[in-house]
């Protein structure tokens, strides 16, 4: 026993020295492989010579890298050996141990049945409480850029779009259910402000409660942030009733029937894959498909949205029916712009330049057009305000005149 | 760098420690002046990454000191002048550096009250480490003065002293004459590398998964303004940070004692268990020690300590503790932090000491850990304000609103935890017939842990350490 114990002493010391090793020498293995690798040119699928030259820019580049130390430091922060299982490894504990997701960055919580909810907007339900003349400029301008497309014979439409927590208080934590402050939300005094001053809306919230009986799954499903394409179409046909209402010529939207399928993906497992487990959940959600309208009948002109993620279902159940030549959103009005689904622009730096909306063609040359905007974030907007004050600045030129007038 | 971030544990460590210990051995009758280059040289690279400009200052300015302790050493009769000269060199370093800022903020606040245009205000960046660095070199010149330690023979060993990467930017302050030998002669013993490196180990369990742990906690308290306040939160928010902040700077203190260790040296304990304290004294006797016992030599006994009258003594221990607070970071509830204690400490030679002789030693140390712990509002609200309605919420006299931060469960776990490890000390363990019976569940707990400060390491977004700022 005394002579084992100084070996076996040794042995975790060196054992300990080569946990901390093993990340320089994996990183180190990794980077003389690539070294050695041949880059293959994209276009041309040729290796790349190797010459003593290409050695030579190599290194002065790399000399010149103003931010080498950055580099070096996010290579280790990001690469270290078993990062991702490690990583997982923890939020799985923290999951099973405690019921909490530990990323701080996440900001997820974690409800009954393991119903995930972003923390944001379970402030926004429960705690957030604005008043009503804070709302005011909000629609005033929201009606005078009604009056525009008016004048200009755009359809125009106020989309409101429900958050998670007020479709499905049921799984809300206990511990945020006791910190309900009684006072209106942003929602409840929007609306009569949008009433009094003759806004056309869809109230997304109001029709999607009301149907949650008729869906055979949750409206949001259990591991999202974001309804669910089938909660999402309630309110999606309630926007085309509303266009209909304004001269529209404009079919509902026709489905497939239903069916619950137990592999969610793509939003449907957003917060999900946000807290980053090392096994994912399956739960039932809803999928069908959309069917085309009269495919006899023209297309119409161009549709757009101009709003956030929630807009996504709807822009895209709307440009699957076919009735649109062209279904467009500008999200969160300048971080991008996608045309039927496709993001166009600057997505990598998440921004498109100032002044690259062309007004004239992009927005008053539109059949239908849509703000809309998530009852969490009423009295926190600011892409909403930014379009239109930016709309107002670039008035269409057949209405310039018009407008200067009315105001 | 900082000690828990991958770079440092993944890339700086092991080249450092492969390069500090097996070149040397090449090196033939070099070894030891190979190893002590190669420490300066580890020990500049680790400073400069994150100071690549005042590295060069601070390394002029030790050239400048070395230089200068020769003249204090020696018996000329410019020696007091020199002291004074390098004293007021590092001073006005440390004031250029960090105060400069604060003191125009202050002055414009007058001039403001005088209807006068205020100044523009300086920019100029805090260098890391500055009042340790300032602290230890100062150290070094009065103790050549004092006759307490010869100047360093070579301008390496003190530019190494000046530099040694593990206590660099958060200390333990290192007095000269505490390292002079280890400096020329590092120990290269097997059971130091062990030792250092549980310790080491057990610096970033403590940093890592308590006190970055409760941090999340304590920056939403402080960040909720005072409408969303209420008495549960704001207690909350402060257990959470008198454990937070005692953990990260123990952790890091730990590390850098663990790192002295593999290297080679022996630093100072900076803490012991300062939560079982039974008066502020006792606090301050095992908080920071190597600040406090700085204070104490190179600055309260200067003023003459206890040795001058009553009313003398208890001035001198508030002018120490009005200078460590603003020591600790330029702003005014810095200061109040440094004058609550130095109050704290009249008071118990005044009465507090006799008093609490007939209190049971438990509930000395509860009225001790509550008062430290009220003392962190000053320390962690970023204004005098901010500490008010702090103060406000914590006694039921703020608005007692609704807010979001809840004690969840992975932070309750974690605050029991740290409870456990703050009044562990006071349980006696027995003694093992083998000593290396202790030693292999502590290498073995310490495999597990660095595992968890790994996986940790992952997760967590950047974490500063808190006691950088200073």
């Amino acid at each position: 026993m005394k002579r084992l114990l100084p070996i076996l002493e040794k042995s975790l010391v060196a054992l300990i020295f080569l946990l901390f090793c093993a990340p320089l020498v994996h990183w180190g293995g990794k980077a003389v492989s690539s070294w050695a690798t041949p880059k293959i040119c994209k276009w041309r699928g040729e290796p790349v010579p190797r010459s003593a030259r290409h050695h030579k820019k190599r290194k002065k580049a790399l000399a010149q890298a103003s931010d080498w130390k950055k580099d070096i430091t996010k290579e280790f922060n990001e690469n270290f050996l078993f990062r991702t299982e490690l990583i997982r490894g923890t939020n799985e504990a923290f999951f099973r141990l405690w019921n909490v997701s530990p990323a701080p960055i996440a900001e997820v919580a974690i409800g009954k049945d393991d119903f995930l909810y972003e923390k944001g907007y379970l402030r926004e339900y429960f705690l957030d409480r604005p008043k009503a003349e804070s709302l005011v400029p909000l629609v005033e301008k929201i009606k005078r850029f009604q009056d525009l497309c008016d004048r200009c014979g755009i359809k125009f439409a106020l989309l409101i779009t429900p958050g998670k927590p007020s479709i499905h208080p049921e799984h809300i934590p206990d511990e945020w259910m006791e910190r309900y402050d009684s006072r209106p939300r942003a929602y409840a005094l929007f609306l009569p402000l949008l009433q009094r001053y003759g806004v056309r809306y869809v109230d997304g919230p109001a029709i999607t409660q009301q149907a949650k009986p008729q869906t055979p799954t949750s409206i949001f499903s259990k591991g999202g942030t974001h309804w669910t394409y089938h909660g999402a179409l309630f309110t999606t046909n309630a926007l085309i009733d509303c266009l209909r209402e304004q001269g529209e010529d404009l079919a509902r939207i026709e489905t497939t029937p239903p069916k619950v399928s137990n592999e969610p993906t793509g939003t449907d497992t957003d917060l999900l894959v946000f807290i980053n487990l090392l096994k994912p959940w399956n739960y039932p959600v809803t999928q069908f498909d959309i069917k085309p309208a009269d495919t006899e009948k023209p297309r119409l002109g161009r549709m757009t949205f101009i709003g956030g993620s929630f807009s996504w279902q709807i822009a895209q159940e709307i440009e699957a029916s076919k009735q649109f030549s062209e279904v467009d959103v500008f999200f969160y009005y300048k971080i991008y712009k996608a045309i039927n689904s496709s993001i166009v622009g600057t997505r990598g730096s998440m921004r498109m330049p100032t002044g690259t909306v062309d007004f004239e063609n992009e927005i008053y040359a539109n059949e239908c057009l849509v703000l809309e905007l998530n009852e969490t974030i009423i009295a926190t907007q600011k892409h909403l305000s930014a379009f239109l004050d930016d709309a107002f600045a670039h008035l269409p030129q057949r209405d310039a005149k018009v407008e200067t007038l009315a105001r | 760098m900082l000690f828990s971030t991958p770079v440092f544990v993944f890339l700086f460590l092991p080249v450092f420690f492969a390069l500090y210990w097996f070149l040397p051995g090449v090196a033939g009758g070099w070894e030891r002046a190979v190893r002590s280059g190669i420490l300066l040289l580890g020990s500049l690279f680790f400073y400069s990454w994150g100071e690549p400009v005042f590295v060069w200052v601070f390394l002029a300015s030790a050239c400048f000191d070395w230089l200068l302790g020769w003249q204090i050493a020696g018996q000329g009769r410019w020696r007091r002048w020199a002291l004074a000269l390098g004293v007021a060199g590092n001073i006005g370093l440390l004031v250029y550096a960090k105060y400069t800022r604060f003191a125009f903020e202050n002055l414009n606040v007058l001039l403001g009250s005088l209807h006068l245009a205020p100044l523009t205000l300086p920019s100029i960046a805090l260098p890391l480490g500055v009042s340790f660095i300032v602290f230890e070199k100062i150290t070094y010149l009065v103790d050549l003065y004092r006759g307490v330690s010869k100047p360093a023979h070579s301008l390496l060993h003190y530019v190494n002293y000046v530099f040694l990467f593990p206590k660099l930017l958060a200390g333990p302050i290192v007095k000269y004459h505490d390292i002079s030998e280890q400096l020329v002669n590092p120990s290269h013993r097997y059971e130091d590398v062990r030792d250092g490196l549980i310790r080491f180990i057990v610096g970033l369990g403590k940093k890592m998964l308590i006190a970055d742990l409760l941090s999340t906690t304590v920056d939403k308290v402080f960040n909720l303004g005072a409408a969303q306040l209420n008495p549960s939160t704001a207690w909350l928010g402060i257990i959470c940070f008198t454990l937070q902040i005692y953990f990260d700077f123990a952790g890091y203190s730990d590390m850098a004692i663990g790192l002295a260790r593999i290297l080679g040296f022996r630093l100072q304990e900076n803490f012991r268990d300062p939560y079982l304290a039974t008066s502020i004294t006792d606090f301050w006797r095992r908080w920071h020690i190597s600040l406090s016992t700085w204070i104490k030599e190179y600055l309260y006994f200067p003023l003459g300590g206890s040795r001058v009258s009553v009313a003398r003594s208890y001035a001198n221990l508030c002018i120490c503790f009005f200078l460590s607070g603003l020591w600790h970071g330029a702003s005014w509830n810095f200061v109040i932090w440094g004058c609550y204690h130095g109050v704290g400490l009249v008071a118990d030679r005044m009465f507090w000491l006799e008093w609490q002789k007939r209190l049971p030693r438990l509930l000395n140390v509860a009225i001790t850990f509550l008062l430290a712990a009220l003392g962190w509002v000053f320390f962690r609200c970023g204004t005098f304000g901010h500490a008010c309605d702090f103060f406000a919420a914590l006694f039921g006299l703020g608005a007692h609103a609704l807010n979001d931060v809840f004690l969840t469960n992975d932070t309750r776990f974690v605050l029991i935890v740290a409870a456990v490890l703050v009044v562990a000390p006071l349980v006696k363990l027995p003694k093992l017939p083998l000593p290396e019976m202790g030693r292999i569940p502590a290498l073995a707990g310490a495999a597990v842990l660095y595992v968890l400060c790994v996986a940790w390491m992952g997760i967590s977004t950047f974490h500063p350490f808190l006691y950088f700022r200073f």
